[in-house]
This record gives C-alpha cells, structure tokens and sequence, in this order.
C-alpha cells in the first residue's frame, strides 16, 4: 500500500519539480566600474548580468578565462568572491506612447517622481539598423523654425544632421527650439483636425551633462508645453560611464519604435563628444587597445550603427521616420578633430555654429559657408523652396565680400547692393531663443524681403521689421498665412493676397 | 595580464598532458610537478599558480557539488549522476554538502551551472521586490 502511495508521491513530485538552472561566475576583481568575473561561460555579448543586492551590468568583454562587466549601479555593495548570474537578456527599456512627458534614466526608469511607465513593450538597446529595402528616400520636410536652417540647410524627416559649433554657441538651443517647434507644430495639426496630419514625436538624450542644465532644458521645454509629445533621457555627468555610453541607444530604442509603429519621431543626442568620451574611459578601464586620442579602434563604428538607426521607411515598413539631430562640440571652432570628422562623415549634413558670429550678435550663429544639409531640399515644401532657393548662396556671397565692407565708397553699386541685401539678409534670420517660427511665416517674410519691401527699412531696423511682420502674420494677415500653409505652393491668387497683405503690413510699419 | 600571458599558455600544456580520459589524472599531476621542481620554467611560482587554476577550473568540469537542507538518499545521488551524464554527456562526480541556508531542497552546481530547487530560490523574487 505505501508504495502505490509513494510511486504517486513521485509522479506528483515530477510534476511540480521546478528547478532553475542559472549560469554563474564569482567576482575577481572590482575596479572603476569594472567587475572581472570567473565563470559565466554562457554570457552573450551586451547581455544584462545580475550582481547581489539588485545591481546589474553588461558583458562587454568576453574572453577566454573571464568576462569583463561594466556595472551600472552601486559598486560599494559589491566585494570580491560575490556570486553573478546570467539574466539571458539583452539590455532593454520600455518603448511606447506611455513614454512621453517622462524623464528616465539610460535604462528607462523614471526620475520625475511620476510614478512607473506603463509601458506594455520592450526594446532592446542595440538593435540592427533598418537595411536597405525597407528605406525610403527623405522627402517629407522636418521644420526646426530656426529661420536660418528652414532655409538654407532644410532638414528632412528620416534625416541625420549634425549639429556642430564651439562650447556656448547655442547648439543645445536650436535643439530645443526644434523640440518646441514639433510640439507647436502638433498641437497645431491636431487642433485641424486634418486627417494626412503626421505628429513628429521627441526625444532628447542628454550625455554627461550637469544636471542643473538637464533641468534648465526640462523647465524650458514644460513652459512651451512641449513635454507632452518629448522623452526625456538623461545619464547626467555624475552618472557612471556605463549610463552615459548606453543612454543614445536607450533612447535610439525608444524613437524606433514610433518609426516601426508609422510614426514620426526626433532625437537628439546632447552630445556625442561626451559619449565617446564616456566609450573611451569604459574601454580603456576594460584594458581594450587605445588608438588616436586614446579612443578605442571602434569608436567610428560606435557612432556609426547609432546614427544608421535613424531612417526613413517606406510604406510597406509604415512609413514610419526617425530623424537624428546628433551635437558635437569643437574646440577652438575644429571640425577636424577625431570625433568631429567621424560623425561630419556619419550624418547627412551639418549645421555648423561659429563661435565668432555668435560673439557678433548673429545669434543663431549659423556658418553657411561650411553648413549643408545633403538630402533635406528635397523635403522643402514648393512655396519656401521658391522664396529660399537663392538665399544661402547671396548669403555666402555675402559673407566673402564682407570683408572689403571696410572699403565701401570704393566699391562698385553690384557690390555695394550685395552688401546692401546681404547685411539685411543676416538681420531677418537672427532669431531670440525658444520663438520658432511656423513655416508659413517663414515664407512670408523671405517673400517680402526678396520683394523689396525692406529695401529701404535701415539695417538696424531690420529685427524690430523682422519681428513686425512676424506678428502681423500671426494676427491681421493669418488667413494668407493659413493658405500658403494649406497649399503648400505660390500660386498667383496666394501670391496677389501677400502682396496686398504686405503692402499693408508696409504701411502700418511705416506709420509706426 | 599580458605579461604572464607565456606562463599561462605554459600551464595549458601543463594541464593538457595532465588529463586521461576526460579527467585530470592525479598520478600524471604528481609526474608533472617532479619534472618541474627538477627542471623549474621561468617565472615558475606563476606558472603553478595558472596551473593550479587551470586544474581547479577542470575539475570543477565534472564535479557536481549537490548542497542540500535535510537527508538526502544514495538512490537521489546515483539518480542525479545519470542525469547530469544525461545533460553534460561525460561522467560527472558527485560531491555533497549539507547547507542549512536553502531552508529545504537542493542546490547542484556542475562548473558554472546551478540547479536550484529550494526555498530560498523560491524566496529569492519577493525579496527582489522588497529591495
């Protein structure tokens, strides 16, 4: 009888057996974020490895006795001999819509106070580049509202334009104005009710920054109202390497899965010269080589499977966009430093800021001789690329002749009327931070000023005209506004309404 | 590390010609450690360092370490050999060890791989959650 009981007893004990295999190593060494670990013969690259007390980290080097880990958490809770088991998952955070108006940190954990993310999906952190079939040319336009690069280094959805200049040059600023702009742009659109409208989502990865500028940004981009359509992802300056390496691909993850659901996003990185340094300090403390400037020989490749990440795809694949807008500092206005060339070679165009203008007052100070956008004009809608198309060459006209402006009253009249549109030229594109201007109004005043309706305004008048007609159009002149924007072209009835709305604009502004 | 790196791929020849049969011989070892004291290699302290490493490393191979709370029968071991030469295909020893922190149930650990099945696995969620 007490076997039948216990060859019952067995059945029911392989039935609710519940073993749980786990592949482990034992801490050797700890050092600088580092943990050399014995064992784990198992660990797969960029794989998720558990520490006690709740710390984890990355295999990132695997070699044939031991397994290099960075650690991304507290590493005064770990001691030699500690005991380290394989999760068997890639680093991966929460994707989704539950995402926007969040701050999080590199591995998508919140750090607003806000609660948890209700996210219902991962993504992992690297993730393979869309290849070439499921890739669409850029043809949709992505307005940042700077003036100065609407038209003359336009940016198209799907895109990766460099943003590059000298410390305190205002490259965070028209990352922001473009983050605020898409939030104006959507508010707008979604107030339409226009069903063709596609919202244009952002993200802003901020690398290795200090926190009270992380926070002077988030307190920015609330005040415009922009949080609602942004994610925040911050591995700040007092973050371990390790944060700050992943937090692009973090966030990289995050905008791919608005691009792979058929929607449109924007990230940017502030900066990758932070994050390579961050690469640099983790290799160099897991013993890799070190090459030029002490970076490891991967760096180019570090950037470059980041920046493949941001595409256009075509209609089978959603016809969703991820547009980059990567920022790099220079030193002493040197594009041609290790960094700076990789990524100049990566993206798609620059936006280069010089230190120079900037100190000249010509703020956003946009280089447009050594700025280009690749790929962008062909997203630029009809009725901008009209009033645009000559812009940036006058303007990089101007700035060669600019230096025989000394020599004026020598000068022949073309010159002089060079000059003359030149200088008025750079005055309508400087632009006060955080006030993107709507595409339509761009138009406007670009048609005005190419109409000769500023021809006799002065040169030091220009901003006080500039500003003049902007709230003009956004007031009194809206329905011409409102048309240029809906018809997306110049016709000969728009263009008879501007010119009617122009000339009243003149004379109120005259009489002012 | 670089530096020892000829004493270590010293010490994998070492353990190389130590193994018969998928296992370290001891008899072999024992030769091994004679003809080395009698003919000492450069940097020989760190030569028998990576050596014994090495050996360690490969014994622990084919050695299962069954830890255990509470009795444990002779039937289970031999039941547990059959299945890990089952898994591992190669001859595994098993080792046990009383350990009264599982609460109850057994821990196997066969080189870098634990088997648990224990209260204290069990525990192991909620307190991850209690962090």
């Amino acid at each position: 009888m007490s076997s039948v009981v216990e060859q019952i007893q067995s059945e029911i004990n392989k039935l609710t057996t519940n073993t749980q295999k786990s592949n482990v190593g034992v801490i050797t060494s700890l050092a600088d974020g580092v943990a050399n670990v014995e064992g784990l013969s198992g660990v797969m690259f960029n794989e998720m490895v558990e520490f006690p007390n709740n710390v984890f980290g990355i295999a990132l080097n695997l070699e044939e006795d031991e397994v290099g880990v960075v650690v991304m958490g507290d590493m005064s809770r770990l001691k030699e001999g500690d005991e380290v088991k394989r999760t068997e998952k890639l680093l991966s955070v929460p994707v989704g819509k539950a995402l926007l108006g969040r701050v999080t940190d590199a591995l998508g954990a919140p750090l607003d106070g806000k609660g948890p993310i209700n996210s219902e999906e991962t993504y992992a952190v690297e993730r393979i580049a869309p290849g070439i079939i499921p890739r669409k040319s850029v043809d949709q336009p992505l307005q940042t509202g700077i003036m100065a690069i609407d038209a003359m280094i336009p940016i198209g959805r799907g895109q990766r334009e460099l943003i590059i200049g000298d410390r305190a040059t205002g490259k965070t600023t028209i990352a922001i104005d473009t983050i605020i702009n898409q939030s104006n742009m959507n508010k707008q659109g979604e107030k339409s009710g226009d069903p063709d409208f596609r919202p244009v989502y952002s993200i802003y990865v901020a690398i290795g920054q200090k926190n009270s500028n992380i926070m002077r940004t988030l307190k920015v981009l609330e005040a415009a109202g922009a949080m609602d359509y942004t994610v925040l992802v911050t591995a700040p300056a007092a973050d371990n390497p390790a944060n700050q390496y992943l937090a692009p691909y973090s966030g990289t993850a995050m905008g791919e899965w608005f691009m792979e659901n058929g929607m449109d996003a924007l990230i940017i990185y502030d900066d990758l010269s932070k994050h390579a340094v961050a690469y640099r300090q983790m290799s160099l403390i897991l013993k890799r080589p070190s090459g030029r400037e002490a970076y490891p020989g991967d760096v180019f490749y570090l950037h470059s499977r980041l920046l493949e990440r941001s595409a256009r795809l075509n209609q089978d694949s959603g016809g969703g966009s991820l547009t980059a807008l990567p920022i790099i500092e220079t030193q002493g206005g040197d594009p041609s430093a290790y960094i700076p060339t990789n990524v100049i070679s990566i993206t798609d165009g620059q936006v280069f800021l010089d230190a120079d203008l900037f100190n000249q007052g010509v703020r956003p100070a946009v280089s447009v001789g050594t700025s280009v956008s690749r790929v962008g004009s062909a997203a630029q809608i009809k009725a901008y690329k009209k009033v645009a198309g000559k812009v940036k060459l006058q303007l990089a006209q101007f700035r060669e002749l600019a230096a025989f402006s000394q020599f004026e009253s020598d000068l022949d009249a073309k010159t002089k009327s060079q000059l003359e549109t030149g200088k008025r030229t750079v005055e309508i594109f400087k632009q006060p931070a955080s006030s993107p201007i709507p595409v339509e109004i761009q138009t406007t005043v670009l048609w005005i000023l190419q109409n000769g309706f500023l021809d006799d305004v002065d040169v030091k008048d220009m901003v006080d005209a500039t500003r003049s007609i902007i709230e003009y159009f956004e007031t009194r002149g809206e329905a011409v506004a409102a048309k240029i924007l809906s018809t997306k072209s110049l016709g000969d009835e728009v263009v008879a309404e501007l010119k009617s709305a122009s000339e009243d604009w003149k004379r109120s502004f005259s009489n002012s | 590390m670089a530096g020892n790196r000829k004493q270590i791929e010293f010490a994998k020849k070492l353990l190389e010609i130590s193994i018969e049969d998928g296992e370290v011989n001891p008899e072999r070892v024992s030769a091994i450690l004679e003809e080395l004291k009698k003919n000492p290699p450069a940097k020989y302290p760190k030569v028998l360092r990576a050596y014994l490493k090495l050996v360690k490393k490969e014994i622990k191979k084919y050695t299962a370490v069954l830890e255990h709370s509470g009795a444990i029968s002779d039937k289970a071991i031999l039941e547990l050999g059959k299945e890990l030469f089952e898994i591992y295909g190669r001859r595994i020893h098993v080792t046990t060890k009383s350990s009264e922190e599982l609460i109850a149930g057994v821990r196997v650990s066969v080189g870098d791989d634990v088997y648990e099945n224990s209260i204290i696995s069990r525990m192991q969620p909620l307190r991850s959650i209690s962090l």
